[in-house]
């Protein structure tokens, strides 16, 4: 969930961590925690599904990559799936 | 309560440090600071250290995984025995002829047989023959 919080954001464009923090609580409504997010950003690191970026602020800006943009919209269509069909039981019901 | 969390980083596992130390605290330096965040480093750091390969966590694992596998060998039943002489001296030799004969008796074959076969001892039920 966390790792999809992080992708989402970063399928807008690059951002730092607390640029990313801002921006989930904007679209999820979720605030997570410095320790919750980094711990988000290396797993998604390690997977190849993020990068850093260059920069010369002492802020580090990541970048989704490729695999990580397909990775995201494989999750996010499994998850468009599961709630149009729960709308469409409880609409049924 | 900035210090307080720069100062949690240091709870990080080295090896997560050296590769994110520098911009963590910088935005550290950003994020509105309260305990929910001191409780969010801790946990943090926790799960990083589970995460990660040390051999503290090798140990543990190795330990559990004896722990399991001690309750998958057949038992083993040891006892002692602490004779005390209180005869003449001049018995002595008799008595530790006597002794001696008493365990090649109770350490026979037949006795140990005896003893792993007695029901009422019950010492290896999973291994007693099943009743058909």
């Amino acid at each position: 969930m966390r790792e999809r919080l992080v992708l989402s954001s970063l399928a807008e464009g690059d951002k730092h961590g607390y640029a990313m923090m801002q921006d989930i609580e904007a679209f999820a409504g979720i605030r997570l925690g410095p320790g919750t997010l980094y711990g988000a950003i290396t797993r998604l690191e390690q997977h190849g599904w993020i990068r850093p970026v260059a920069s010369t602020d002492r802020r580090q800006p990541y970048t989704i990559t490729p695999s990580g943009r397909l990775h995201l919209k494989t999750a996010l269509s499994g998850l468009q799936h599961v709630v149009k069909t729960g709308l469409a039981r409880l609409n049924n019901a | 309560m900035n210090r307080l969390a720069g100062s949690l980083i240091r709870l990080y596992p080295a090896a997560w440090r050296k590769r994110y130390e520098a911009e963590f605290a910088a935005m550290l330096e950003e994020v509105p600071q309260g305990w929910s965040a001191v409780f969010d480093l801790l946990e943090g750091a926790t799960r990083m250290h589970l995460s990660m390969p040390s051999f503290p966590k090798l140990a543990l694992t190795l330990s559990l995984l004896g722990l399991g596998v001690s309750f998958t060998i057949a038992p083993r039943y040891e006892s002692t025995t602490v004779p005390i002489y209180h005869g003449e001296r001049s018995d002595r030799q008799a008595a530790i002829e006597g002794l001696q004969a008493m365990e090649a008796n109770v350490l026979s074959r037949t006795s140990l047989s005896n003893l792993i076969q007695d029901p009422r001892l019950n010492l290896f039920p999973d291994e007693s023959p099943s009743k058909t």
